[in-house]
């Protein structure tokens, strides 16, 4: 505890960067002990994984603590300052490849939402019956990787943590899912793997371009790099990490691999996995290759608001829980892509707070929709209705997720989307500025089939007898209360948070209208 | 001294064959045992060497060389691994008569592994030569006990049919690799390496003539389009061992011709043939990768991987000469070890003594190490970090983008795509659950094949993470 603060009396010595590289290493040190433990003792090995899902919590929690102490005492300016807890050693020196980690708030807030929603799924899958280690092993390399990806500055180590959440992603859908879950899981492989080729493609391109050489992303940003380059490096990037993060028309793998999902992979993969995506955009695609991004933001915003309604309209025609919630997921996404492609503070601070804001949102839904299908087997709207007075507390879940979805004032979407639509009308582009304003539809329609959905679930008779019907049982509670917890935080108190991320946001900005302005001169 | 190492791998060839022509048509284990214990002496004596560099009129041994005969080495032990597995396991386990489907050699064990050695030997005078005529010398002791090997099975039909179209395909090769050699003969008026490379700074048309036969020969051995169609069916009807032995050890010898040539004696006509490279590698990307997308059979479908895996190689010749070399060695060690790996486990994984996708069904519940192994090897053929083939196809994209090939590199990219597809296919059946649910009780964690298992799963993770075959390989003098 002392050594992580003593940041006095001389002694540099600080814990919070082995704190910051123990929540990558012990999820692969959970999936260790998890593989030694006989498959038969299922409790133990569901207990050993919360217990390591709640360790992230505290160790990423801690350092966000650490981390708002820290910022106050020194200001964040330059670009380099404004990473902390960095550790940066040789890891190819043939390739200039280092193991250089750290975080700034962006990396660190979706580390916490990482942390949450992992141990929040950790719990809601408790139900699992069948290869329960294997299931486990699997969410605890998934979560490892993630990690990873969120603090890695290196493009190749970036990369590494990336894939790593592939492969377990692929067989958590391919053999715990439901329905076409053969078919959904290779849908969704194929196309993250062609995502990650597209940005393989961005990064080699980026290697090997005169004075570059590196992988280090904060060097990587002082390299100019030729605008005929960046024209078609910038859409290879920023497409290829978009697909992850669910931009219209790239989204198809979601919905079916949603839908297919089990719970807790629903949660992890629409709550966290396509934040990685939308990440990426930004820390790879606008911060590395500004003029790129110049050049392509006003169609990549039309698509953005064209997948902002066609994600609501499709939500809309949903008869299937999950489907809905897919659907929802793709047209708030695209509004993070909205904001970031409005290219000012604002904007881009609404993106990262939606990214943040979704992810609890969705976790929350899909963890409920998880719960509801527990008991009563059916995913149907037509199906359903009246469970309120069987579930009251799933219910007001579910409900309170919904409302943050809509933008309720005081809930997490609110903080989000408004900064979005305010950085989209600021915008230099009047196009944007108009597109901004159609996606301002998004709302309506989410208003619509939200509270559609939450009428035929909750409201209304349930067919058969309630009383076979229970509600949430204390541990689900607890998953439920952890995710609507960040619901709440980012919702009611946002000005803490809005400000670290724009610290951070600012090198990114910076860079954007340096050559913004060099263009124009 | 130098030389140690090839003369320790004649004796053993030669010991091999003699021991086993005395002891006759009893069953006797000596000639295998003398074979393994003189390919480690030649590993060992190798490794001893390491550094040992020396130059004759007609033959080298060099760093690179180095490098090249370790791979080759290593797997020849593990084909002389498999195929005491193959010959061992199945006898004592599913009771099939082995010796009908002709992999079990029974007597004729010596001859197969005299062959095996001779084969290597061939390998490693390919690398260590500098005249035309050693080259072909070495090229064709690789290539032609082959020949024989894949025939072994000759009691059954596609045994013969293997043999057959592997004969066809050598002699086909083998003429244009001497009609090459007589049109580079012709051009440059010496048979020497040396005189070879001056004249490819400046070279004449019938040099880009002769160049370009003896190119197309190597592509035979290295299973790249257009000579690639023998592979599939040669490699599903050749023993296991064998099949491996084609699969990675030949492929690997092939490519070490060509890096010999085009990174090296005739270096200045690569860039001239980046084209055809372009070509072969992309096309044979295509075609492999076609073929195993819905491929059933075990063996063909390494084929076809194999020869997709071939045009990612080559792709490392439109890089530069400096980078080159490290980085073929690199991919040779990452796509081998995979390979070995599956090919170590699918006799024994395969229920009901199968050959096919369905057989492997269920085997995360019969075994679940070898299931991890597999599938970890199945991985890393498709590139997908921290597995180890991941750093060899990176390392061969970022060479071809830093000669700004950026076209072949996103239809390579592409191609990758589409190769998950059937490596992830295969994973997933690993994983499933059989339809017919039959009870049967996991091996452990820990016996014998366990261990292996572990081991190779371990390596192909810390070779893809770890620096040091990487930081060795790369900017290894040629």
């Amino acid at each position: 505890m002392f050594p992580l603060l003593d940041r006095k009396g001389g002694c540099e010595v600080s814990l919070a960067p082995t704190l910051l590289q123990f929540t990558w290493l012990s999820p692969l040190l959970a999936a260790v002990v998890l593989a030694f433990q006989p498959s038969n003792k299922e409790s133990r090995i569901r207990i050993l994984s919360a217990l390591f899902a709640l360790f992230n919590v505290v160790a990423t929690l801690s350092l966000t603590c650490l981390f708002f102490r820290e910022s106050h005492a020194t200001l964040p300016g330059a670009t380099q300052s404004s990473l902390a807890f960095v550790t940066h050693t040789t890891w190819l020196p043939a390739l200039h490849a280092d193991y250089f980690v750290g975080v700034d708030a962006i990396s660190l807030f979706l580390m916490d939402l990482a942390a949450l929603i992992v141990f929040a799924g950790t719990l809601a899958s408790f139900r699992i019956e069948k290869r329960v280690k294997a299931f486990f092993i699997l969410l605890q390399i998934l979560a490892s990787g993630t990690f990873g990806s969120f603090m890695a500055f290196d493009l190749l180590l970036f990369f590494f943590f990336n894939e790593l959440t592939l492969v377990p992603t692929f067989l958590l859908i391919g053999l715990f899912g439901s329905g076409q879950r053969e078919a959904a899981t290779m849908k969704l492989t194929l196309m993250l793997m062609l995502g990650s080729a597209l940005v393989l493609l961005g990064i080699v391109g980026m290697y090997v371009q005169p004075g570059a050489h590196t992988f280090d992303v904060l060097k990587l940003s002082q390299v100019s790099f030729s605008p005929a380059f960046q024209y078609w490096a910038f859409p290879a990037i920023f497409l290829g990490f978009a697909l992850l993060g669910n931009l219209f028309p790239l989204h198809i793998w979601s919905p079916d691999g949603h839908a297919a999902a089990p719970t807790a992979i629903s949660m992890f993969l629409a709550g966290v996995h396509m934040k990685i995506g939308s990440y990426g955009c930004l820390r790879f695609g606008q911060y590395l290759l500004p003029e790129g991004c110049h050049a392509w933001a006003i169609p990549f915003a039309l698509l953005a608001v064209a997948g902002a309604l066609w994600g609501a309209w499709a939500a809309l025609r949903q008869t299937d829980l999950k489907y809905l919630n897919a659907y929802s997921s793709v047209s708030h996404c695209a509004l993070v892509f909205l904001g970031l492609c409005a290219l000012n503070a604002p904007g881009m601070r609404g993106a990262v707070y939606q990214m943040l804001s979704h992810g609890f949102i969705t976790a929350t839904v899909f963890c409920v929709i998880g719960f509801i299908y527990d008991r009563t087997h059916s995913r149907e709207l037509a199906a359903m209705g009246g469970l309120m007075k069987a579930m009251p507390f799933l219910g007001v879940a579910m409900i309170l997720g919904g409302f943050a979805g809509i933008g309720l004032p005081g809930l997490s979407g609110f903080a989000a989307e408004l900064p979005i639509f305010f950085g989209g009308l600021q915008s230099e582009s009047s196009a944007v500025q108009w597109a901004t304003g159609l996606a301002l539809l998004s709302i309506i329609l989410a208003a619509v089939y939200m509270l559609r959905g939450i009428n035929r679930v909750l409201h209304g008779t349930w067919k058969s007898p309630v009383a076979t019907l229970t509600d949430a049982i204390p541990r689900e509670r607890l998953a439920l209360a952890t995710l609507l917890l960040g619901v709440f935080a980012l919702g009611l108190y946002p000005s803490p948070w809005s400000q670290r991320l724009d610290d951070a946001l600012a090198p990114i900005l910076r860079q954007l209208q340096t050559t913004h302005l060099e263009t124009k001169g | 001294m130098a030389l140690a190492p090839d003369i320790l791998l004649l004796l053993t060839a030669l010991a091999v064959l003699i021991v086993d022509a005395i002891s006759g048509l009893r069953k006797s284990s000596l000639p295998g045992i003398i074979g393994v214990v003189g390919t480690f002496l030649v590993l060992l004596v190798l490794v001893w060497n390491e550094g040992v560099t020396a130059v004759w009129p007609s033959y080298e041994v060099t760093k690179a060389g180095f490098w090249w005969r370790i791979a080759f080495v290593i797997g020849s032990l593990g084909m002389q691994g498999l195929s005491w597995l193959s010959s061992k396991g199945g006898s004592v386990s599913d009771g099939h008569d082995l010796a009908e489907l002709g992999d079990s050699f029974g007597e004729r064990q010596g001859s197969f592994l005299a062959l095996n050695l001779f084969s290597v030997l061939g390998m490693f005078i390919l690398v260590s030569s500098r005249e035309w005529l050693t080259f072909f010398l070495g090229l064709e002791l690789a290539t032609l006990p082959l020949i024989s090997l894949a025939a072994f099975r000759a009691r059954q039909l596609n045994g013969i049919e293997a043999g057959m179209k592997l004969v066809i395909m050598a002699a086909l090769a083998m003429a244009l690799n001497v009609f090459g050699l007589s049109l580079l003969y012709g051009a440059v008026g010496s048979l020497d390496f040396a005189a070879a490379n001056m004249a490819a700074a400046h070279p004449t048309p019938l040099f880009l003539l002769g160049g370009f036969f003896v190119l197309a020969a190597l592509l035979f051995k290295v299973g790249a389009i257009p000579l690639h169609m023998w592979a599939p069916d040669v490699y599903e009807g050749s023993p296991y061992a064998v099949t491996a032995f084609l699969a990675v050890v030949s492929k690997a010898a092939g490519l070490a011709a060509l890096a010999k040539l085009f990174f090296g004696s005739i270096d200045g006509i690569r860039i001239s043939f980046s084209g055809f490279f372009i070509l072969a590698a992309l096309g044979s990307q295509f075609i492999g990768n076609l073929g195993a997308l819905r491929q059933e059979k075990f063996t063909r479908f390494v084929a076809y991987s194999s020869i997709a895996q071939a045009g990612f190689f080559l792709l490392a010749f439109l890089g530069d000469a400096k980078q080159g070399p490290g980085i073929l060695l690199f991919n040779v060690f990452s796509y081998g070890l995979a390979t070995m790996t599956l090919f170590c486990f699918a006799r024994k994984a395969m229920a009901n003594n199968g050959s096919d996708l369905k057989s492997l069904e269920g085997l995360s519940q019969r075994s679940p190490v070898l299931a991890f192994a597999m599938a970890a090897a199945l991985i890393s053929l498709a590139g997908i970090p921290p597995l180890v083939g991941f750093m060899g196809k990176f390392l061969v994209f970022q060479s071809i983008a830093k000669e700004g090939h950026y076209w072949t590199l996103a239809f390579s990219l592409t191609n990758t795509v589409v190769s998950l597809y059937y490596y992830a296919r295969w994973v997933l059946v690993l994983y499933r659950k059989p339809e017919s649910e039959t009870v049967s009780t996991p091996t452990g964690s820990f016996a014998p094949r366990e261990i292996g298992a572990w081991v190779l799963i371990a390596t192909l993770v810390l070779l893809g993470i770890s620096p040091w075959l990487l930081q060795t390989l790369i900017g290894l003098p040629h």
